[in-house]
């Protein structure tokens, strides 16, 4: 009983000073932002996250230190962190898509911004809704009540809601996006230096994980159709 | 995505073929070229000969003549002009080499190409074709008037050498002239050997063109060739310029009397006859004193320029956006030795981003004086808008005319910066609203954080997911039991149907003991109930609330003719009336008429109903 009652005294001390903890290296590491010192913000962002604490401020705040330190691949990995945990949030958004638009890159369209328009648990609470309303437009049917065109709406939803679940999930969960991180990365067509360069990459390029082979994973780009080999340390999974 | 692939292949393809067909216009960044002043020249005169490379390279190579131009011109390099231009921030430079010819024999010759490599190329000039002519020499001129330590001079013998200083005493960086002069009053078989002075201390610099002309010494005529160089003094102290030697071959006139001059006046016979003389002609070493710069006066700025200078300083352009670069171009030009001018030291500039400073220079040696100017080119970007002021740039050099350390400045120079165009584009656009787009950047960072939450995905919640069997559950419940009633509801028509004709009959059989006590309401009674009874229970229907049309319509459904429906009609009109309204006539005979004819028409529906 007692041992119990230490154990619970413990973790609650422990999450109390956690809490407090992560506010006071938070702020602080707001304020080395605003004086310019962004590295040493970075430290500190860098220190909650490894903490456990994975906040769309923090992801955002950290992509802006990268960002001012030049560091653009860091900083477009972390905004796109940031906005898969808030995907309507428009700060997030508008820095993405300007750091995006530093190398280039075509800012989504209206179909792919309504495609991340929710969160991906958002997305499965709303499918679970018309999951039961579909059920219960079925009850009526017991009462010799037919509601067909009821039915089939709701039907229809639930079936493009499922849909569009499905991909959400492939394309968070299945496709392993990454971010190059290293400035003008080499992409050889093997996996090792003796092979040559097929093509290079801007820092913040997204590329797709294909496979991996040691201190190698072999990357494409979809819209370029380019496959290669770059080493590992070079990009960073989102 | 394969026609994609292929659109990208002949692009690449294309872009690889535009970069390989202007390769040769791309390794070729640089050219030289030369030209002479005139192809034909008389032996005594003098051609210039200027070698221009250019290229879009900061620093050039410098050209090597051939070896082959030595043996038939004396070879004088006149100094170089170099120029940089800074153009859209693309670096590009030429830079002239100038070397005057003194043709040594007379003759066709060619200037061979001349030859520079870079970054592994060879590039070389077309060859030339100089012509030089006999010519006349040109008229006795006088010694120049300059004011000259003149040596004595040997007046017997027929050729000598003297060199001469315009000045014996000079400061650190000033410029000595120092004239060689070749006298002399007989023919010479070939070419002089000069061994020029030891020179140690000084820098040098020559001073073309080599000048001949008459003079007359002590009623003899001699031929003089003037050579001059500049010296420069590097550090003080007294220096010693040493002694010119000159090896000259003359024929030996003692033997001048064993030939007759008509027929072998040809100079080859002459050289084949004639005995050689050959002679060392030495000049006097000269005592020079290099006076060190005044101590007191020497501005703080002061790098070692001496000579007479002027400074001007102006920018490419006085209006510009910011962040677009602008040159400022710093130029020091006058008299001394323009070459050694280190490179100006630039005020702080801190609204400016300021790149490498770039000079060329520009020497000219006429009238035997190291001229030209320094131009200082810097590349300056404004960080900020609004009015700009480049500040007053000082340079010290000393006089030695004045004696004494100069400094000049420039005046400042003022400059409007405009903000970027590019960036004020969106707001010209829109101008409606009156917003106006400064400068696009990323948004400031968030200052709170949101509530503390466990990390999770729903759809990997098993709990949550097995939530959703519940409604699927309860459907499943619901739908086993609605089966079930109906199943039973079911059965018991079932059953009634099954076991209609058996309760007819046995309601028959206790109507029957009425017909004995001839209790015509009792058997009309129990007539009644028995067919409503039958057809209740075969046609799944209340025997309760039977109504004739209900009945006619049921059996008509379940194809009963027409005839069997009207007499089944008839019987129950006559039984529902009989019960209702009895009278007292009805006999026995009828309660059995009535029996039998219900019995058969029953046992006729019996064989013709069916479920």
């Amino acid at each position: 009983m007692n041992k119990l009652l230490l154990t619970i005294f413990i973790s609650i001390s422990s999450l109390v000073y956690g809490e407090g903890n992560e506010k006071e290296i938070f702020s602080k590491s707001n304020d080395f932002y605003k004086l310019g010192m962004y590295r040493q913000a970075i430290d500190g962002y860098e220190n909650l996250l490894s903490q456990g604490i994975k906040d769309k401020a923090i992801f955002y705040n950290l992509g802006n230190a990268y960002y001012k330190d030049a560091k653009i691949g860091e900083a477009r990995l972390n905004y796109e962190r940031a906005l898969r945990l808030s995907p309507r949030d428009e700060d997030i958004r508008f820095n993405l898509e300007y750091v995006k638009s530093i190398i280039n890159e075509e800012k989504g369209g209206f179909a792919t911004q309504l495609f991340a328009f929710f969160t991906l648990n958002e997305l499965t609470i709303i499918t679970s809704v018309f999951y039961l309303l579909f059920i219960i437009s079925i009850f009526p049917i017991f009462f010799k009540k037919r509601y067909l065109i009821l039915n089939l709406s709701i039907g229809i939803i639930l079936i493009l809601l499922g849909i569009w679940l499905g991909l959400r999930i492939y394309y968070e969960e299945g496709i392993k996006l990454a971010i190059v991180i290293n400035p003008s990365s080499q992409v050889r067509n093997g996996p090792s230096e003796d092979y040559s360069v097929g093509f290079t990459l801007p820092e913040g390029k997204s590329v797709v994980i294909l496979s991996k082979k040691g201190d190698w994973v072999e990357i494409g780009i979809k819209e370029k159709g380019l496959k290669g080999w770059i080493k590992k340390d070079e990009i960073e999974k989102i | 995505m394969w026609k994609r692939i292929g659109r990208d292949m002949i692009r690449l393809i294309l872009v690889m073929s535009i970069i390989l067909w202007s390769m040769p216009s791309y390794s070729s960044d640089i050219s030289i070229s030369s030209e002479v002043d005139k192809n034909v020249v008389e032996m005594d005169d003098q051609l210039i000969l200027q070698v221009s490379i250019s290229g879009e390279v900061s620093s050039l190579p410098k050209p090597d003549l051939p070896d082959s131009i030595y043996k038939d011109f004396h070879v004088y390099s006149s100094g170089r002009t170099k120029n940089i231009s800074i153009i859209n921030g693309r670096v590009s430079s030429s830079i002239t080499f100038k070397y005057v010819l003194v043709p040594k024999k007379v003759g066709k010759f060619t200037i061979p190409p001349i030859i520079i490599k870079y970054k592994g190329q060879i590039f070389k000039t077309s060859p030339i074709d100089i012509e030089v002519a006999k010519g006349v020499l040109p008229p006795p001129s006088r010694i120049s008037p300059e004011e000259e330590i003149q040596p004595a001079y040997k007046p017997h013998r027929d050729a000598f050498i003297t060199t001469t200083v315009d000045k014996k005493k000079a400061y650190v960086n000033e410029q000595i002239t120092l004239t060689f002069r070749f006298y002399r009053g007989i023919e010479l078989l070939d070419n002089p050997e000069y061994t020029p002075p030891d020179l140690t201390g000084f820098w040098k610099e020559d001073l073309p063109p080599q000048k001949n002309y008459y003079v007359n010494l002590s009623g003899k005529k001699y031929l003089v060739t003037e050579i001059k160089t500049a010296l420069f003094g590097t550090s003080p102290g007294k220096y010693q310029i040493g002694e010119a030697i000159l090896k000259i071959n003359v024929e030996d006139l003692s033997r001048d009397f064993f030939f007759d001059k008509d027929f072998f006046g040809d100079r080859f016979f002459q050289d084949f006859f004639s005995g050689r003389n050959t002679r060392i002609l030495k000049s006097n070493p000269i005592e020079v004193e290099v006076l060190p710069l005044p101590k007191e006066g020497k501005p703080r700025d002061f790098s070692g320029a001496v000579g007479e200078y002027t400074i001007s300083a102006l920018v490419d352009k006085e209006e510009c956006e910011v962040n677009q670069p602008i040159t400022l171009e710093v130029t020091i030009s006058g008299k001394g030795n323009i070459k050694t001018i280190p490179s100006l030291t630039l005020p702080s500039l801190a609204d400016f981003r300021k790149y490498e400073t770039l000079n060329s220079f520009d020497i000219s040696k006429s009238n035997y004086e190291i001229k030209g100017k320094k131009v200082f080119k810097t590349i300056l970007i404004p960080k900020i808008t609004g009015r700009l002021t480049i500040p007053e740039i000082l340079f010290s050099f000393f006089s030695p005319l004045e004696k004494r350390y100069r400094t000049l400045r420039t005046p400042p120079i003022s400059l409007k910066v405009i903000p970027s165009e590019k960036k004020v584009l969106p707001s010209r656009t829109i101008p409606k609203d009156g917003i106006r787009l400064v400068k696009k950047d990323i948004r400031y960072i968030k200052t709170s954080l949101g509530p503390r939450k466990k990390e999770y995905l729903l759809y990997k919640n098993k709990i949550f997911l097995g939530l959703h069997l519940l409604p699927i559950l309860l459907l499943l419940i619901l739908w086993r039991v609605k089966a079930k009633k109906e199943r039973l509801s079911e059965d018991m028509a079932f059953m009634r149907f099954h076991q209609a004709y058996k309760l007819f009959k046995k309601q028959l059989k206790e109507t029957r003991s009425a017909i004995d006590l001839n209790s015509a309401k009792e058997f009309y009674a129990g007539m009644s109930i028995a067919i409503n009874q039958y057809l209740g229970d075969k046609l799944n229907l209340s025997p309760f609330q039977l109504t004739r049309s209900q009945i006619s319509e049921a059996l008509k459904r379940r194809d009963i003719s027409q005839e069997t429906i009207k007499e089944m009609e008839r019987i129950l009109d006559h039984v529902e009336q009989a019960r209702f309204s009895p009278s007292k006539d009805i006999g026995v005979q009828e309660m059995k008429d009535i029996y039998r004819e219900t019995k058969r028409i029953i046992e006729r529906l019996e064989g013709n109903l069916e479920r």
